[in-house]
């Protein structure tokens, strides 16, 4: 029976996991509702557990919302009560007031301790279906194209002389197309190279090769960390307004930068204008590549290759 | 390949997740792959004290040589006082005072330092991030470090002397993939080499029925156990407090056993058994016998004990705030988590009353553990991450600041 990375029989043991999972949330959001439940115990406890534990990253606004959330009931009743005058009527006042208001700080607590209990289960329900949409699905951008370039033929043409634009022995990052196939060629030809792509198993082991999203790598690696960024199989999945961002971020980790797309006359040929225009990963022209680096200041050139389906801009740092 | 790993404490008396995981590597590289190791440590057996209470001195454990030297400093109670003050936001304290803090924390033990600098090792393993020798021996030695950093999103890792910490290691082996994500939002290191190279168990026997009678229950008792350190950051008093409720509403429901070292008192009662520590054959034989087992900590950067249970046959159940248990459970299918009362309610009431349910997450989880966690794949991705490492030694950065 074939197994995936983590050893486990696929076969729809995952989907009947999943949904025992959904359906033991759903019971567990029942009970919460029934009469009897004791919320009281539960906000506590939920609080005791929330005290001993990590924030949890603020990835989506939902995780935003129950941070507040918490952060607000932990307040409650922090502050001290108002004192209350010397006379015995007065006390007896005074008293029955500080127990209303203790009583409807638990209540506030409970409701909100629940509340944020609740939506961090979606929160988690959610992150967990969009794990496992990723791993099902290619990203997004490349969906939207109706027909995808072929990274891989342009990639042959540019393979060969990926060397040349590169420094013996600098830390080189690659980037995606083939990564598994190119980053081994780079590093038995000298370089220090490392690779990153979102095709396949999130769970791949090993140094060489990782699994993530380009922009989101870059967002983690020092200043002037690397000698080169070679992108291939990127330009043509990403949008225009992440160009910016990203031409920005490979400026600040990198002396130099290699592009490697399709051209765009060809994705028009092959798409035909109206859904090459509509496409969000068409491929930018190498002028455009050329204009975005000397903003962050970076210069270089661009390169047909001799059939014209494809090109190379290098740019490198300015002095 | 000469490894030398610098680790506050270390030895087979040594209790500690990252510790006893990081002998079994070491064991493990001298057995399959020939490397020479050289431990450098304290001769310290408690984390709660750092005392010196094994000799100082040189040894050779299991194909492993030991450089063991005394502290000039032990774990100071004055920590405490300050943790207080960084939990509340550690990235505004002074560097002053958060390296006041590490060294309070301990084990402050200059000579294991400079015995690692001195070595002709060609890399050297240090861990963990938290104590007083990582967090001086990684700026120290560089880019020869693989750094176990065995990170978890505590206030100690956001302290603003960290950066320095973590910049300067050659290349990082991570417990999970959680772990890995954490540190690179935390730290720009994400060009460095690195590797998920998870850990493993040796698997132990033993016997349901002396287990049992070791922890106390009657014979075939049902019980749901807890194995690891009782102190409130594991959310031992939590659970205690969850299950109290639980077999409040569940009269019926078997006892809760809590096994391994107290740390921080926890009173027994007829819902809860604190067995304190007991022998490995015991553990194993209770992890065969229970109906599952619980890992409350939401701290954890691998957790051993989640393999431990899969191997004896228990399921388990994880915190859902821990990324790296929920990790194994997600990627195995082999666990359940909780959030909150309620769920853990659901949980165990499934669990403790469907076996079909219970052996098919031990299937999962096991087969996940033999298939990702066995040595020889383990030490493999060991030696290639090293290489990587020793590679770049010679580097001190990849390029200089244009």
């Amino acid at each position: 029976m074939a197994t995936n990375d983590n050893g486990i029989p696929d076969s729809s043991d995952q989907m009947d996991l999943d949904r025992l999972i959904g359906e033991l949330e759903t019971e567990a959001a029942r009970r919460r509702a029934e009469p009897g439940y004791p919320h009281d115990a539960d906000a506590r406890l939920h609080f005791e557990l929330a005290r001993q534990a990590p924030n949890p990253p603020r990835a989506t606004p939902m995780r935003e919302v129950i941070a507040q959330i918490e952060d607000a009931v932990s307040d409650v009743g922090s502050s001290s009560l108002p004192e209350v005058g010397a006379g015995r009527s007065r006390r007896h006042e005074g008293q029955a007031l500080a127990q209303h208001l203790r009583r409807l700080e638990a209540q506030l607590k409970a409701t909100g301790l629940a509340v944020a209990g609740a939506l961090d289960v979606v929160a988690g329900r959610i992150e967990q279906l969009e794990e496992r949409i990723m791993d099902l699905e290619p990203p997004p951008d490349a969906a939207l194209s109706p027909l995808p370039p072929e990274e891989s033929d342009t990639l042959v043409v540019w393979r060969g002389t990926l060397t040349d634009t590169l420094t013996p022995g600098e830390r080189v990052l690659y980037a995606q197309s083939r990564a598994d196939e190119v980053v081994p060629e780079l590093r038995s030809a000298g370089f220090d190279a490392y690779g990153i792509t979102n095709a396949g198993s999130r769970h791949r082991p090993g140094p060489d090769v990782r699994f993530g999203e380009v922009l989101a790598h870059l967002g983690a690696v020092e200043d002037h960390a690397l000698g080169a960024v070679v992108l291939s199989g990127v330009p043509e999945v990403m949008t225009p307004p992440a160009i910016g961002p990203l031409v920005a971020e490979l400026s600040r980790v990198a002396t130099s930068v290699v592009v490697i797309s399709e051209a765009p006359w060809w994705w028009r040929l092959r798409l035909g204008a109206v859904d090459a225009d509509l496409a969000v990963g068409r491929p930018l022209d190498p002028d455009t590549w050329l204009h975005a680096f000397h903003g962050v200041g970076m210069a270089g050139s661009a390169e047909y290759d001799p059939t014209g389906h494809s090109y190379r801009v290098v740019v490198r740092a300015r002095e | 390949m000469k490894l030398g790993v610098v680790v506050p404490r270390y030895g087979v008396d040594v209790v500690g997740g990252i510790e006893h995981w990081l002998r079994l590597l070491c064991e493990h590289l001298v057995s399959l792959k020939g490397w020479d190791v050289d431990v450098f440590t304290t001769c310290a057996v408690s984390a709660a004290t750092w005392a010196d209470e094994l000799p100082p001195g040189d040894l050779e454990l299991e194909g492993v040589t030991v450089h063991r030297r005394r502290s000039v400093s032990g774990r100071d109670p004055r920590s405490g006082e300050l943790n207080v003050l960084i939990r509340r936001n550690p990235a505004i304290v002074s560097d002053e005072v958060a390296h006041r803090f590490v060294d309070l924390v301990g084990p402050v033990c200059p000579d294991v330092l400079d015995d690692a600098a001195r070595s002709d090792c060609d890399l050297v393993a240090v861990t963990p991030f938290l104590f007083w020798p990582a967090v001086h021996a990684v700026p120290r030695l560089g880019r020869r470090v693989i750094f176990h950093s065995a990170a978890h999103d505590e206030p100690e890792l956001h302290l603003p002397i960290m950066p320095e910490v973590f910049g300067a290691a050659g290349g990082f082996a991570y417990n999970s993939y959680s772990e890995q994500a954490l540190v690179e939002r935390t730290f720009p290191v994400a060009h460095l080499p690195a590797s998920v190279i998870g850990a493993t168990v040796v698997e132990g026997s033993g016997d349901p029925a002396s287990a049992r009678a070791a922890l106390g229950l009657a014979p075939g008792e049902r019980f749901v156990v807890c194995v690891g350190r009782v102190e409130r950051a594991k959310g031992s008093h939590v659970l205690a407090e969850l299950w109290r409720l639980y077999r409040l509403r569940r009269p019926d429901a078997p006892r809760l056993v809590m096994l391994g070292p107290v740390h921080e008192a926890l009173g027994g009662d007829d819902d809860v058994v604190v067995a304190g520590r007991q022998p490995e054959d015991v553990k194993w034989g209770a992890l065969q016998a229970c109906e599952f087992a619980v890992t409350p900590s939401a701290w954890e950067s691998f957790s051993l004990v989640v393999l431990e249970a899969w191997l004896a046959g228990a399921p388990v159940v994880v915190n859902r705030r821990c990324a790296a248990t929920l990790e194994h459970c997600r990627r195995s299918r082999g666990g359940l988590s909780f959030l909150d009362y309620a769920d853990f309610e659901t949980v165990a009431d499934r669990l403790l009353n469907d076996t079909a349910l219970r052996e098919r997450l031990v299937a999962n989880g096991r087969a996940y553990t033999h298939r990702v966690f066995n040595w020889p794949a383990i030490v493999d991705r060991y030696e290639t991450l090293a290489d990587r490492i020793l590679a770049r030694v010679a580097q001190p950065t990849t390029v200089p600041p244009a």
